[in-house]
């Protein structure tokens, strides 16, 4: 029998837990197919996860099928500890190579990536389908307000309006229809910016999105309010984990080996 | 509009029909000239709806099908072996065109509608990097599909499995990049890098089955067949998802 450090850094415990994580995403997104549940993921969209499993009115089902993904990528995490652990000694003492090297680091990487977007799902902040008209404001927090400057609306990808009905973001031309927005603390205006669909305003980890307009006698903007502390963190490193790939990928392009198919140091 | 561009995806069809079959015949030089062709051809009228739609051709399934068969047949004039052997990869490659080509039998042959947010770098990056990837993993089944058909039987079978792993590693480095502009296209229009919808939860089933394949434990021929067989369904799998997303 295997030590137990050794058999939690096995390939074969990664190959089971990914074998899992397939068949427990697939149930997600049978899920998410099934209007009873698609309320539910719409739910976790509109809140941070923290704050969703503790609302009573979500199914019970849906947050076991989350919190089952979150001990597998746990599993999966606690996998990739103890093989790095076994290899960096074993890189140190006698195969030290330039690619196992890169390997390594492209599998801490990918560790710090999942811990980022677990962060995400976890801290700061998140007001979804925020409706100001022209004038109103919002506060996230106390001190802090975000208030809607100026709205200007056109008419909707050479198209009227139809009568009732909110026009899409997708069909509204980003250059003649946008919300002017401040950020005002503790009374002082510190940031005051033009916004559009894809163009938010950043203002330190916070971020107000435009998602869509109101018509209407007096015109509205539904705004996203968001604070995500890893933001920058998850972003840095993501594209540092592609990099780390694509030099590996180069280093070993030519190299023939019993294993070809490893990707592991 | 769209009957010039039928029409064009029709010729493609029925000309990337004859290069299979000159290569199933063992006509290769036939084969190539017809294959060059077909290429410029393809390249054409991804040209003419680019003019035409004023956006690059990745925004429906009909568009960016039309490109990886492009990108596909040019990665299988440059990195396959030409070759006498009739079912080598070339040969996997282009069935792999055909089945493309059968799919959006069930698709409206036209350029996608013109969208405001279609000139947005990520994204055009998101389209352009998953048509790519689908491309790249496509040759790379190509490969896996040639080391298991000479499994044991050619002495080039390890330089098969070898090239199936650097496509592989490849195309999952373009889906990487392309997920990478998806969230930032997301974060742009929505305020969050991650959605709980399908598109999301389908992305992440393809890069967990991804490190499934370069995950496989041993070192032997079953470890090796395993691998191929895994790789190879790895493009399947990334088109059934691409299918599913855009159903006609």
């Amino acid at each position: 029998m295997k030590p137990l450090g050794e058999q939690l850094g096995s390939l074969s415990l990664t190959t089971i837990t990914l074998t899992v994580l397939l068949l427990w995403l697939s149930g997600g997104i049978l899920l998410n197919s099934t209007p009873t549940f698609s309320q539910g993921f719409e739910s976790m969209n509109r809140t941070l996860l923290s704050e969703w499993l503790r609302l009573p009115q979500e199914r019970l089902l849906l947050k076991a099928w989350f919190i089952g993904l979150c001990l597998c990528m746990l599993l999966l995490g606690v996998n990739l500890i103890f093989c790095s652990w076994r290899r960096i000694f074993n890189l140190l003492r006698k195969n030290f190579t330039a690619s196992k090297a890169l390997m390594l680091l492209v599998h801490f990487l990918f560790g710090f990536v999942a811990v980022g977007h677990f962060i995400g799902f976890m801290l700061g902040s998140r007001h979804e389908d925020i409706r100001l008209a022209a004038g109103q404001g919002f506060q996230p927090v106390p001190g802090q307000n975000i208030k809607v400057e100026k709205i200007q609306l056109a008419d909707a990808f050479g198209t009227p309006y139809r009568p009732g009905r909110n026009p899409s973001v997708f069909d509204l031309n980003p250059r003649q229809n946008f919300a002017v927005v401040s950020i005002s603390e503790e009374g002082k205006e510190v940031r005051r910016q033009k916004i559009s669909f894809l163009t938010p305003l950043r203002w330190g980890t916070m971020q107000i999105t435009l998602r869509g307009f109101a018509v209407g006698t007096d015109p509205t903007v539904a705004l996203a309010i968001s604070n995500n502390p890893a933001l920058r963190f998850f972003l840095t490193l993501y594209p540092l984990l592609i990099v780390g790939m694509g030099l590996h990928l180069a280093i070993t392009w030519q190299k023939k080996s019993h294993r070809t198919n490893s990707l592991t140091p | 509009m769209s009957e010039p561009v039928a029409i064009g995806y029709f010729l493609l069809f029925f000309s990337f029909s004859m290069v299979l079959c000159f290569r199933l015949l063992g006509w290769t030089r036939l084969e190539i000239v017809f294959a060059w062709l077909t290429l410029i051809g393809n390249g054409l009228l991804l040209g003419v709806i680019w003019v035409l739609s004023g956006h690059l051709p990745v925004f429906s399934l009909f568009e960016s099908f039309l490109l990886t068969s492009f990108i596909l047949g040019m990665l299988a004039l440059f990195f396959t072996d030409q070759g006498l052997d009739r079912f080598g990869t070339r040969a996997w490659v282009w069935a792999e065109v055909i089945l493309l080509f059968a799919i959006l039998l069930l698709y409206p042959k036209a350029p996608a509608p013109e969208r405001f947010y279609d000139k947005d770098f990520y994204v055009v990056l998101f389209h352009v990097g998953r048509a790519a990837a689908l491309a790249v993993m496509l040759l790379a089944s190509g490969f896996y599909g040639e080391f298991l058909r000479t499994f044991r039987r050619s002495s080039s079978q390890e330089d098969s499995l070898q090239l199936g792993r650097n496509f592989l590693v490849l195309g999952t480095i373009l889906f990487l990049i392309s997920e990478y502009a998806g969230i930032l296209w997301c974060l742009n229009g929505w305020g969050d890098f991650w959605r709980w919808n399908y598109g999301f939860l389908s992305s992440t089933f393809i890069m967990l089955y991804l490190m499934l394949v370069f995950h496989l434990p041993g070192r032997g021929p079953v470890s090796q067949r395993m691998t191929s067989i895994t790789g190879a369904m790895n493009s399947l799998v990334f088109l059934g998802i691409a299918v599913s997303r855009s159903a006609p």
